[in-house]
């Protein structure tokens, strides 16, 4: 097992080593950037693999996870996009009206696909009320956002009614907020000034690191941090 | 602090889906998957699986269904449906037709049925909200000793196999909590069981609580995680095995049996990807178990259990092996008759012996399968006060062999037997002439087996024999049989 992972290994250095210089020296980025990519956009594009991998390393050594490893990166997204406070006031908003909705629409015994259909109309009246008001108040604006945070934010609230139904409330609950404590990790991190520079100056090097990590991480078969934990109550004392 | 190496015997999530997962063909996760693929699968090797009553694929089916025709006591459940959901038990016909009543007693009618059924159908209780199809079922008659262990569902046991043998097992006790469902992740009780034996050892509540007590609904109390006998073990490992043999494909699997009344163990569903919470409620790792067994060439299903009881059974199993080779007893055996209390027994021979806070007598007793009740000499009940009026039961006519009709007494007797306390009703008949006044008929002989192998009389006890006849004995070790047929003919009884 663990030769075949350095085989691996190796054989990506060997890739990158060939491919990482090109991207660096030839200024594929400057060029980007001054061709009117934005920066903002190829700092996403990077980083967005080194979230997945953070999720990736969170899940399979701590043992915390969210709902797969997309939604939580998204969420990052869309963290980074309205600021940690209005995402998750628009969070909990979205999140309430969908429970509620979900609560009414069960009454009616609607097809499945109908009855969301309702539920997003709920939604969406919400949120627009909830743009409407915050319009007003100081704290918090997110009157000017794009519809992605929204949209993110519903895929987490859908994901959150649908494992109270199939799993329990409490694994809902605790997968919910192991989705968000990822996402404001990501987001912080995205938002860190350094970041920004390392990645448009080292492209290779973020990429070099995401691929080592993954490797390592994919080929761990061993304890999660939070299974020491869980597993304690099983070790028998010795008499 | 803590030592990680004591960590390794566990099987952990990530080597669980990494490694052993890798065992699991996509074939045969596909039959574990689907219910229905499950149960032909299974039905085709003989193992018990509930009924089948219908199965729909689409809406038509559905309509187009005698509903009404149902007598209750069925099950509706999805095809591929997982931890228990989409299922709805139907305990019995309502007042009206088309309406029963579910196992939490609130009604449900036709539209309601179709209504869930059309639900299952679009993919509300599948994995990723694929279509799906509907499975109608005869519920299974709960074998009664889980009767009392829980009110809101079906219990049932999980066995793990890896390379066709039973590696580990749980009993899942559906809770208040987890609404009936027999699934640790939805708040049921999981309790560990011995391999060797089917003896609960410990227990958990969910993905982690320790439990130590469980409620009782027989005795209404609170009885103890462990020591919980389950019956039928032996079938319900042989049963999981037989899954694993019947379906190709799958190295490392989790079988769900339930114990019908009737029928034994029947397999509710097989699942691809075993949780991995019964390590804690056995107190023991899955990966040194599977290490063990991985590289055995598994020759037979008896093989398998051979190895499963020596490789993984507890320490006590070898314990309570023991104490059910101790219930073999013989045709002739001593047994321990208790005297009532504040009564003087007019013994000459026999020593009174105490026992605890008791008195007893040794008395040499026959074993009479032939007979129901066990019965006692006339003269050796006065003795031992057994006869006294008010301990008399009441008279019963009785024929004995030899045609004598006689109303005989039936006392309370308590005695012992390889130190089984048996408290039963005996009769007390003529026994003067016999050599054992005492005969025990098969209402006391409930869970002992008879070897029939030896018959050296046991040496001490009650022996009132006459003095020629004993030295004739000692002369010849095996009594003459030609002084027994006589004895045997007179055998009283029923």
């Amino acid at each position: 097992m663990k030769k075949t992972a350095l085989i691996i290994f190796l054989f990506w250095l060997g890739f990158l080593g060939s491919v990482g210089p090109v991207l660096a020296q030839s200024k594929v980025i400057e060029r980007a950037i001054a061709n009117g990519v934005e920066a903002k956009t190829i700092v996403m594009l990077l980083l967005l693999p080194l979230l997945a991998t953070l999720v990736s390393v969170m899940h399979y050594v701590l043992g915390v996870s969210g709902y797969g490893i997309f939604v939580p990166t998204m969420i990052a997204v869309a963290l980074s996009a309205t600021g940690i406070a209005g995402g998750l006031i628009l969070f909990g908003a979205i999140l309430m009206i969908s429970i509620l909705s979900n609560l009414l629409l069960r009454k009616l015994r609607l097809h499945f696909w109908p009855a969301r259909a309702l539920g997003l109309v709920l939604i969406s009246v919400g949120v627009f009320g909830l743009m409407v008001v915050s319009t007003g108040s100081k704290l918090v604006d997110i009157s000017n956002i794009s519809i992605f945070p929204v949209l993110f934010m519903i895929l987490l609230a859908e994901e959150f009614t649908r494992t109270q139904l199939v799993k329990s409330k409490k694994e809902a609950i605790k997968l919910t907020l192991g989705t968000l404590g990822l996402a404001i990790l990501g987001s912080v991190a995205m938002g860190w000034q350094g970041v920004a520079e390392v990645v448009l100056r080292y492209p290779e090097a973020i990429i070099v690191v995401t691929v080592v990590i993954n490797l390592m991480v994919g080929n761990y078969t061993g304890i999660r941090l939070t299974e020491i934990k869980r597993f304690k109550k099983a070790i028998r004392k010795k008499s | 602090m803590f030592n990680l190496k004591q960590y390794r015997q566990f099987l952990t999530k990530n080597e669980r889906n990494k490694v052993y997962l890798r065992r699991n063909s996509s074939r045969g996760r596909m039959v574990a998957d689907s219910k229905y693929k499950t149960k032909k699968c299974l039905m085709k090797v003989g193992v018990g699986v509930p009924k089948l009553l219908a199965r729909f694929r689409d809406w038509e089916e559905v309509e187009d269904y005698a509903w009404e025709k149902l007598e209750g006591n069925f099950v509706v459940k999805p095809v591929s449906g997982y931890g228990g959901e989409g299922i709805v038990i139907v305990r019995r016909k309502g007042k009206w037709a088309g309406e029963w009543h579910k196992l939490d007693g609130s009604l449900v009618n036709v539209g309601d049925l179709r209504h869930h059924c059309q639900e299952i159908l679009m993919g509300k209780y599948s994995l990723h909200g694929n279509p799906d199809s509907v499975l109608l079922e005869e519920r299974i008659k709960i074998h009664p000793m889980f009767l009392n262990l829980t009110k809101w569902g079906t219990p049932d046991i999980r066995v793990i196999v890896f390379n066709k043998v039973p590696v580990m097992a749980m009993l899942r006790l559906p809770t208040e909590k987890s609404g009936g469902k027999a699934n640790l992740q939805q708040g049921a009780i999981g309790l560990g069981v011995d391999m060797a034996t089917g003896i609960t050892t410990f227990g958990i509540e969910g993905k982690g609580t320790a439990v130590e007590k469980i409620y009782d609904f027989g005795k209404k109390r609170e009885i103890k995680v462990n020591g919980i006998k389950i019956p039928e073990w032996r079938e319900i490992l042989e049963t999981a095995i037989k899954c694993q043999e019947a379906i190709r494909g799958l190295g490392f699997l989790g079988v769900d049996i339930v114990l019908d009344k009737e029928r034994g163990p029947e397999v509710l569903e097989v699942n691809a990807r075993p949780g991995l919470s019964i390590q804690i409620c056995n107190k023991a790792g899955l990966r040194r178990r599977m290490e063990k067994v991985e590289d055995v060439t598994v020759r037979s299903t008896e093989h398998a259990i051979l190895l499963s009881k020596y490789l993984f059974g507890e320490k006590f199993a070898e314990k309570v092996e023991l104490k059910e080779k101790a219930k073999t007893i013989q045709p002739l055996e001593i047994i321990r008759v208790k005297i009532p209390k504040g009564f003087a027994p007019l013994l000459e021979k026999s020593p009174v012996i105490r026992q605890g806070k008791h008195r007893v007598v040794e008395v040499r007793a026959k074993v009479d399968t032939g007979a129901f009740r066990s019965s006692i000499d006339r003269n050796l009940a006065v003795k031992l006060g057994l006869l006294q009026p008010e301990r008399v039961l009441y008279f019963r006519h009785y024929k004995s062999s030899l045609g004598k009709h006689k109303d005989r007494p039936v006392v309370g007797v308590t005695f012992w037997l390889k130190g089984l306390k048996v408290i039963t009703a005996v009769n007390v008949a003529d026994r003067e002439k016999l050599r054992t006044k005492f005969l025990l008929g098969r209402k006391d002989l409930e869970g002992f087996l008879i070897s029939a192998k030896s018959l050296s009389p046991p040496v001490a006890g009650y022996l009132p024999l006459k003095k020629g006849r004993e030295t004739k004995n000692k002369n010849k070790p095996t009594p003459d049989p030609s002084l027994d047929p006589p004895e045997a003919g007179r055998q009283g009884g029923e």
